[in-house]
This record gives structure tokens, C-alpha cells and sequence, in this order.
């Protein structure tokens, strides 16, 4: 359990020290290391996780029938 | 005389991080068209129901895009599409949230991911064949 909260504190200390060194570069490597940051951290672009960041939630599939459940289709997709 | 009704527009929101993962992987034209989208989308208040259409829980290609809905951009037959899945929120009325753009079909032998192809890996349906049921 402690080794657990040291992780998660070490963790989360480390990413913060790592924006914040961003406010120390030089402009001209700014761009190079927003860009080796977001390498390494990953965006998640799973459909959880786009609803997540907008704090919305999928509709209810009885509401979703309701409103485009009589939409037509095509042979693709 | 009977006054013709109008159709429901759904407000529709982008991601800027799913949108700048597919513009990366497309052509210059992907971003015009994804522009004059939205453009059109703001002077609309959305995008009319009568420009959507419904995917396919289980699509030919392979993709399983269960209540999802998508449309042409340019609409009515453009080269790009989105696929949108409908949202709530407790401020806002109900959306329908851009999960994937890109283009709709790819010439025979290409390997890139069409639309479809990137919202169904985005929607996490496809189960590994471990935790399939026998």
C-alpha cells in the first residue's frame, strides 16, 4: 500500500516537473520537447476516453432508437 | 394550409485531439473539407437529420459500428466522412460527438484505415479472441 502512494506521488511529481521544465527551454526547443512530451504521454483517442474529456456520456440506446433509429443506411460502414 | 415542419439539427463537437490524429494521416484536402464542415455546421446551429445516416452494427467491411451514425463530407457524396455517436450532458442538450473522420473508401490494396475502420478501433467493440465465448 505505501510502495503503492510512493509510486503514484513519484509519478505524478515527474510529469509535473517535466511541463513544468517547458517553461524553462529556450523557444526555439519548445517545439521539439511539447512533441517528444506528447509521445511519451499518449492521447487517448478511444471513444471512452473523447466522452470522458467532454464529460458526456453515450445517449440511452432506447432514446438513440427514438431519434435516429430511422435513419437510413448504405452498404458501407 | 399546412406549415411544412421543420427537420431536428443536432449540435455536433469535434475532439481536437481525435481530429488531429486523423488530419495527420490525410491529405491536405482533408483539412479544407473538415473546415468548410465545420463552417457549415455553425451557420446551421448542427447538422440536419437529413444528412445523416445510420452505420451498421455488423458492416461488410468488417466494422462494427453499433448505434453510431455518420455523414458524407462533403455532403452528398464526398470523398471524407465522419461517424458520430449520439451524447448527453448534464448542461447541454443532446450532441452528437465527431468520433472519427477520414476518408470513406481506399483504393483496392491500400492498407490505410478507412473512417470506419478508425471509429470502430476507437469504439474498443472488437473483443481478443481469448475472451470470445466458445
Amino acid at each position: 500500500m505505501a510502495a503503492d502512494s510512493a509510486a503514484t506521488i513519484s509519478a505524478v511529481t515527474s510529469r509535473d516537473k517535466a511541463h513544468a521544465l517547458l517553461d524553462h527551454l529556450p523557444e526555439e526547443r519548445v517545439d521539439a520537447a511539447l512533441a517528444a512530451l506528447e509521445a511519451v504521454e499518449g492521447r487517448d483517442t478511444s471513444v471512452e476516453a473523447i466522452l470522458a474529456r467532454h464529460g458526456e456520456q453515450r445517449l440511452d440506446p432506447k432514446e438513440f432508437e427514438r431519434q435516429f433509429g430511422s435513419l437510413p443506411t448504405d452498404d458501407e460502414g | 394550409m399546412v406549415e411544412p415542419q421543420s427537420e431536428p439539427v443536432f449540435p455536433v463537437g469535434f475532439d481536437d485531439d481525435a481530429l488531429e490524429e486523423d488530419l495527420a494521416h490525410l491529405p491536405a484536402s482533408a483539412e479544407v473539407a473538415v473546415r468548410s464542415f465545420s463552417k457549415e455546421l455553425r451557420r446551421q446551429g448542427g447538422i440536419p437529420r437529413s444528412r445523416l445516416m445510420a452505420c451498421q452494427a455488423e458492416g461488410r467491411d468488417g466494422t462494427r459500428l453499433p448505434s453510431c451514425v455518420k455523414t458524407y463530407i462533403p455532403w452528398p457524396d464526398g470523398r471524407f466522412g465522419a461517424v458520430f455517436v449520439a451524447v448527453t450532458h448534464p448542461n447541454r442538450p443532446m450532441a452528437l460527438r465527431v468520433v472519427a473522420f477520414g476518408i470513406r473508401h481506399h483504393p483496392r490494396g491500400s492498407t490505410a484505415q478507412t473512417v470506419y475502420e478508425i471509429a470502430d478501433r476507437r469504439l474498443g467493440l472488437r473483443m481478443a479472441r481469448s475472451e470470445r465465448p466458445e
